[in-house]
């Protein structure tokens, strides 16, 4: 609604995990740093740098020494009625993507280091936990005069090592549309997609799960949109708006 | 709706690929000179068939960037593919 404030739609949104305290997050950081660093030296700096609330997850990135920053990613699915089975596969699956696409490529994406699906851990909520990666957003960098590089040569740089990264998903092919899950022998198989649905009504969201398909017509008929029915969901909105521009 | 349906491609056995979920300029990290550090966003990630991002390259931040047509433009003209 156009009368909304941020703060309030964001309340929508996330709920209670807007209030999830630093001290809860930067103890969640600190058992990490223990499990996978195996540092368990107490630095009295640790603190929560910030805190970005997106369209789908909250970001904290906490800084624990000088030279170590995490990020705690925590779903907006991640509260009350929203935590469902779909919620939590969608964030297994995303976990399957990332440690293929690390392990067979040179793609630079963020490393996970701990995940929790469930409620019982320090923050009470679901959550992965990364690496922090360097840079500044290409939003911000492609018309930014104020840098020392030639704005052309920067912006044409940005694309040839984007197309360079990304020409190697080409690696991996599948028989069918859906999102990758790994098995307890490690194996990947095609699964069902996810999709974030928001209720018109309250504003809630969810987590929604079809598929797989054996064809994109397949896909495409379940998944978007009759112009007389407009179901509300991110790939489905998006996806009405690419087909428009065939 | 229908046209296009019946216009996707279906060869015999489709193969379908992986692809950044949200292809944003605010999901794509950069050093200063341009170098990519990172993609950021994997929620939802899912594979589709190839022609989907083409289409989603179409329309990458059109307000943001300018129109993705002048940038790829700019990529064919330099001929970065042939540094690459």
């Amino acid at each position: 609604m156009a009368s909304q404030t941020d703060e309030d739609s964001d309340a929508e949104t996330f709920g209670p995990l807007l209030h999830i305290p630093e001290a809860s997050l930067v103890k969640l950081a600190m058992q990490i740093r223990a499990d996978v660093f195996h540092m368990t030296s107490c630095s009295s700096s640790s603190r929560l740098v910030d805190r970005i609330s997106g369209s789908y997850n909250l970001v904290h990135i906490i800084q624990l020494d000088s030279d170590l920053q995490l990020v705690i990613r925590i779903p907006a699915t991640g509260w009350g009625a929203r935590l469902t089975p779909p919620a939590a596969a969608a964030i297994e699956s995303q976990l399957a993507t990332l440690r293929l696409i690390a392990s067979k490529t040179t793609i630079p994406v963020p490393q996970v280091y701990a995940f929790d699906t469930t409620t019982n851990n320090a923050i009470g909520a679901p959550y992965i936990c990364m690496s922090f990666l360097p840079g500044q957003t290409v939003a911000k960098t492609w018309f930014d005069t104020s840098l020392p590089t030639s704005l052309e040569d920067r912006q044409l740089r940005i694309l040839s090592t984007l197309a360079r990264s990304l020409a190697q998903l080409a690696r991996f092919s599948f028989i069918k549309i859906g999102s990758l899950h790994e098995g307890e022998n490690g194996n990947l198989t095609v699964g069902p997609c996810y999709d974030w649905k928001e209720n018109d009504d309250d504003g809630t969201i969810s987590a929604a799960m079809s598929g797989p398909y054996d064809s994109a017509a397949a896909y495409v008929s379940t998944t978007t949109i009759p112009s007389t029915k407009i179901k509300r969901t991110v790939h489905g909105e998006l996806q009405q708006r690419r087909l428009w521009r065939w | 709706m229908e046209v296009v349906v019946r216009h996707l491609p279906s060869p015999p056995s489709p193969t379908f690929v992986l692809s950044v979920p949200d292809f944003d300029s605010q999901n794509i990290m950069v050093d200063d000179q341009g170098n990519l550090t990172g993609i950021i966003d994997w929620d939802l990630a899912q594979n589709y068939a190839p022609v989907r991002k083409l289409c989603s390259v179409s329309r990458m931040d059109h307000a943001r960037l300018g129109p993705a047509h002048v940038w790829l433009a700019q990529v064919k003209s330099r001929k970065l593919t042939r540094g690459a």
